[in-house]
């Protein structure tokens, strides 16, 4: 059987929880979700002191 | 389900689980081939006797939500499939399943919950009811 005829048959739910694919940067979606508005709120910071 | 760990003990195995799983991939159309081997408990024994990586193989985890209230109301456990190489990351799994606490099931609730022994435990939640979740990197 393969991956492919048991993603088919199950039909699982995919996320990232392995640590060796979270240590390749595959990081969680709420992580890669939260980082964008740090890089956001720098963003206004440097805006402001500009 | 019974919270006497003392008195539980191992039963030798159970075929209904077996004929479950394969009228399971039968309904499903899948092409599948069965093999016997002796009893494994670990990634490594299983791809030994199968003959294969450990790499290539992928492993089934069944872990208890032990919050006060569960994070899914009557889902007291998941199944956690990842590549048998890998190790798993409890606490990326607990906020992924918005969990106060998980742990790994004991042999008995195993037993209890999916019919298999400890190191036999199918990779398909939907046959015990259970929800499955799999790591991406299986499916590159």
């Amino acid at each position: 059987m393969s991956y492919a005829d048991y993603f088919a048959a199950e039909e699982p739910k995919f996320h990232v929880f392995s640590d060796e694919e979270i240590a390749l940067g595959d990081i969680p979606k709420d992580d890669a979700a939260e980082a964008p508005k740090k890089n956001d709120r720098e963003a206004k910071k440097q805006e402001r002191l500009a | 389900m019974t919270d006497n760990k003392e008195a539980w003990q191992e039963p030798a195995e159970n075929p209904e689980s077996h004929k479950k799983l394969v009228a399971f991939l039968k309904e499903k159309g899948v092409d599948f081939k069965v093999t016997e081997h002796k009893a494994v408990l670990t990634s490594e024994e299983a791809a030994e006797v199968r003959g294969v990586s450990v790499a290539s193989g992928a492993k089934a985890i069944l872990l208890k939500d032990t919050g006060k209230k569960l994070a899914l109301e009557g889902v007291p456990f998941y199944l956690a499939v990842q590549g048998a190489d890998k190790k798993f990351a409890s606490k990326t799994f607990k906020k992924l399943i918005n969990s106060k606490g998980i742990r790994f099931a004991t042999p008995q609730e195993v037993w209890e919950t999916t019919g298999c022994l400890p190191g036999a435990v199918a990779p398909f939640g939907k046959i015990f009811g259970v929800p499955t979740w799999v790591d991406r990197s299986l499916s590159k």
